[in-house]
């Protein structure tokens, strides 16, 4: 079992496990974190969606080696005091139903806001697309970044 | 064993009773749930009865019996509360009990918690008030005509001055129980009525949320149960040898299982691999060598039993309604029409797979589960273990959607299984892969429908429903003759005033378990009721909409139809259906010109006093089916918490597409050939259609929402499909048979 450290939510970590585990299951298992969830463990439904290095990744399938020296930032780190603009739309618009796949579909949100402040309804829904929810939340998840978008651009101007 | 047999539909039967007989003045015995937003209790809580505590803070508990899954029931009971005790929303929180005599009928489900909650919970948050007005009016020396109340204190009127609700509350625990304390009028309500959003909902975008699967234990060992693949399978042998070599491997220890006629569940034999993290868990089980015997059910396949259900629908069957003579109307009609219906297994599949947290000693069984089937679970704790119910505590967790499936409560009892084994705190997961294959899957089902047509009119209606019944499977004492009144209930309740009817039952009990399915039966038979329905007005010549009020128009009084013995009756009011749908129709467009390959189709339904009706716009172009649009209007009474109302009617449409496009769960060789998602699709957010839902006034009472948004919508889509090309789809899912974009 090798030692791995890596950057977790602004904090230095390490962690030693085999260097294959899933980060997803370094995260709820050894460290705690339980906030990303299992949904697949194969890259389909995105629940476990982290950013690694700023960028949306799939931690079921991103093995805990391919984080060592990088900066991982999971849904407990999205903000500090869950006061991000997604999670400020995601509360006014009563997004989540039974809520397993929000941290999910918030990460993956918050990348592409990263990327793309003002996004249209179209490239919301392109990149809102690869991450499931059995519940039915889309109509308001499409909403929410939209919401979150604006008030973003709001503050800026 | 001396389990009650609880099931669904008994067990709302048995709460419409309870709620009316609850009591005050018991000693709150429950301790506190596992779920995430439940506050250690104070520690000078006063009990004002078993349902309801205060602490001298003024912090309110209410003990609630039904179980949150994202339908929002937890919010419920604190506006419900809110409103009935004038207390402020955030002074209030709500636990779930561990079930037991005292808190008996723990059990969600059924589109029933809103008038459980609503019913059930008024009168006795009324007598709580009432107590807390009249020990205010001891301490003043007032009457108690003169102490009124608000946001959680009561005022007195003489000359302003107030006393907070926990200040009062160990006196008012002492008083007698008023019996006639007045209920809130409708019309001085504050918070009912009104939009709130989910009051968990900041630990759910934070991540704080915790669910089965996050709870942690100290000591806790992880496991994943390797299961026989074939229903009726058992170990002959096992090698655990390579699973040495995972890190974190600890143990492997073989698992009996039951028959699957076993009531309450079937528990598959199997190994359980234990290990000191989920991983490590997983990666032994893939590593893990048995011999299986995998006994009769190993050519248990598809084609064979789809065949059974096709002969099972061409006999004549058990008749359970019928009106004038189905056989001379056929031959005195101008058309006949027949045609055969069929739809595959489904698995609920929610985001969050089965797991338990258990341990399990001698002397006590403990668990934390997603789970809202706890008096079933308890049941079959106590024949597992021997234990008895004061031995045995459940905490109830926070549920990543369930929609039906863990109404089953087969995982928990793995697990408990398992710790009893091992001696250690365990919790076992489930992965994806097994949460699908080993799921509690809705019947699937063929059915031979008839019908006529003579002067433009509908004169025949036939239906017989060949399916596989839960009942017959695993509690056939409930039966009536050869009935099973949760297979033919759905279908029984058929609306329309067509003169010569013919509806017939034949059940078989398929070697898989199953479950309730966003209410099961009601899917199928509205499914085929209304798809059939759109063939027979087509024949007629009719408009979708005009043909079914006229079909309605009869509608002096409610029809009612009885359930078994006991059981009470569902009433049918073609009033409230016909204004449905008007509202629908008013609203949906439904004579706007169309373009070539676009589509229109409508269903609706009665599904536990709410009635529902859709119209689904899709296009079908060069084979491929897009879906545009759903609009629906909704009759489920008194509305308490609108957004909410709303959110689960979406939710419903989108589960109900999910099933009606995608949805199938296919055996060969006794397995099941579904793994994952990429074989058992879901809807995703872009091929979502706009929603729009229309809520009419209404004088009913409370009914719920949760089921009923998921069925007339798959009717509604095959309907549009043929509008837009003029093909039928009679055998689901869609993509059997057409591309999906
Ligand atoms: S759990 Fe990682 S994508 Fe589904
Ligand atoms: S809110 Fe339940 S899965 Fe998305």
């Amino acid at each position: 079992m090798a030692s791995y450290s890596f950057e977790l939510n602004g904090k230095p970590q390490s962690l030693d496990c085999p260097g294959e585990m899933p980060l997803l299951w370094a995260l709820r298992d050894p460290l705690g974190l339980t906030g990303s969830k299992y949904g697949c463990g194969i890259g389909i439904c995105g629940l476990c969606t982290v950013h690694l290095d700023g960028t949306a990744m799939r931690s079921c399938v991103l093995p805990v080696s391919a984080c060592a020296g990088k900066s991982v930032r999971t849904i407990e780190g999205l903000s500090a005091d869950g006061t991000h603009p997604l999670q400020q739309a995601w509360q006014a618009l009563n997004v989540p139903q039974c809520g397993y796949c929000q941290p999910g579909q918030l990460m993956h949100a918050a990348s592409l806001l990263a990327e793309n402040p003002n996004p249209s309804a179209e490239q919301i829904a392109e990149h809102m697309d690869s991450v499931l929810c059995r519940c039915g939340t889309y109509p308001r998840i499409k909403q929410a970044v939209a919401l979150a978008a604006a008030r973003m651009q709001g503050e800026r101007s | 064993m001396n389990a009650r047999k609880l099931d669904r539909r008994s067990f709302l039967r048995l709460t419409s009773v309870a709620g009316s007989g609850l009591m005050l003045g018991f000693a709150v015995g429950c301790e506190r749930s596992g779920g995430s937003s439940a506050a250690p209790p104070a520690p000078a809580l006063t009990s004002l009865s078993s349902f309801v505590s205060i602490d001298a803070q003024g912090r309110i508990q209410i003990i609630h019996k039904k179980t949150e899954m994202g339908q929002g029931v937890r919010t419920l009971a604190m506006l419900v509360a809110a409103e009935e005790l004038d207390a402020q929303l955030d002074q209030i929180s709500v636990i779930n009990p561990s079930p037991s005599a005292e808190y008996s009928d723990m059990q969600t489900g059924g589109s029933y918690s809103a008038r459980y909650i609503y019913n059930a919970m008024r009168p006795h948050l009324a007598a709580i008030r009432r107590m807390l007005q009249q020990a205010a009016a001891q301490r003043w020396k007032v009457p108690v005509s003169e102490c009124s109340t608000e946001l959680g204190e009561v005022v007195n009127a003489r000359d302003g001055s107030r006393v907070g609700y926990g200040e009062l509350a160990e006196a008012a625990a002492k008083l007698d129980v008023p019996q006639d304390a007045p209920l809130k009028a409708v019309a001085d309500f504050r918070v009912l009525g009104r939009s709130h959003a989910h009051q968990h909902n900041r630990e759910m975008v934070t991540g704080a949320a915790k669910y089965g699967l996050d709870q942690r234990v100290d000591g806790m060992l992880y496991a994943c149960l390797v299961r026989a693949p074939v229903v009726g399978g058992t170990v002959r042998s096992y090698d655990d040898s390579d699973c040495a070599q995972v890190p974190g491997f600890v143990r492997s220890v073989q698992i009996s299982g039951t028959g699957i006629n076993t009531f309450p569940e079937y528990i598959r034999d199997g190994v359980a691999m234990i290990a000191s993290n989920s991983w490590a868990a997983m990666q032994a089980a893939e590593r893990l060598q048995v011999d299986w015997e995998l006994g009769v059910n190993q050519q248990f396949a598809s084609s064979g039993y789809m065949d059974q259900l096709r002969a099972m629908a061409e006999g004549e069957g058990l008749v359970f309604r019928q009106e004038g003579e189905l056989q001379l109307a056929l031959e005195d009609a101008d058309q006949v029409l027949e045609a055969r219906y069929s739809g595959p297994f489904m698995a609920h599949a929610p985001m969050e797979p089965m797991n338990c947290v258990a341990v399990c000693s001698q002397s006590r069984c403990e668990v934390w589960v997603p789970c809202h089937a706890q008096n079933r679970l308890l049941d079959g704790i106590k024949q597992l273990t021997g234990l008895d119910e004061q031995a045995i505590l459940i905490h109830t967790c926070l549920i990543g959607g369930s929609f039906g499936r863990r109404l089953q409560v087969d995982y928990a009892l793995e697990a408990v299984l398992v710790a009893k084994a091992i001696g250690k705190p365990v919790q076992l997961l489930w992965s994806r892969q097994e949460d699908m294959k080993f799921g509690c899957l809705r019947s699937p089902y063929v059915q031979k429908m008839r019908g006529a047509v003579k002067d433009g009119r509908i004169t025949a209606f036939g239906q017989q429903i060949a399916c596989s019944s839960v009942w017959q499977l695993r509690e056939p004492q409930m039966l009536v003759d050869g009935l099973d009144y949760t297979v033919i209930m759905p279908a029984k309740i058929l609306p329309y005033a067509v003169q010569n009817l013919r509806l017939s039952q034949a059940i078989t009990a398929l070697p898989v378990p199953q479950g309730w399915w966003r209410a099961s039966y009601p899917t199928i038979h509205h499914t085929v009721q209304e798809c059939w329905m759109d063939e027979l007005i087509h024949a007629a010549g009719g408009d979708p909409f005009e043909m079914r009020l006229d079909l309605l128009a009869d509608d002096a009084t409610p029809l009612d139809f009885a359930w078994q013995e006991g059981w009470g009756k569902d009433l049918i009011d073609r009033k409230r259906l016909s204004r449905v749908l008007r509202e629908l129709r008013g609203k949906c467009g439904w004579a706007r010109p169309k373009a070539a390959g676009e589509g229109r189709g409508l269903a609706c339904s009665i599904y536990s006093d709410t009635y529902i009706a859709q119209v689904v716009e899709l296009t079908v172009i060069d084979g491929q089916l897009q879906l545009q649009r759903v609009v629906c209007a909704v009759d489920c009474g008194q509305v308490l918490n609108p957004d909410n109302v709303l959110a689960q009617i979406e939710g419903g449409v989108i589960f109900g597409l999910s099933g009606a496009l995608y949805g199938q769960i296919s055996f060969a060789n006794g397995r099941v050939e579904q793994s994952n998602f990429n074989d058992y699709r879901l809807l995703t957010l872009k091929q979502t259609p706009s929603i729009e839902v229309h809520l009419l006034d209404s004088d009913a009472g409370v009914s719920g929402v949760g089921e009923p948004g998921a069925h007339p919508i798959m009717a509604a889509t095959c309907n549009a499909v043929f509008d837009a090309c003029g093909q039928r789809i009679r055998d689901l899912p869609i993509a059997s048979q057409l591309g999906v974009a």
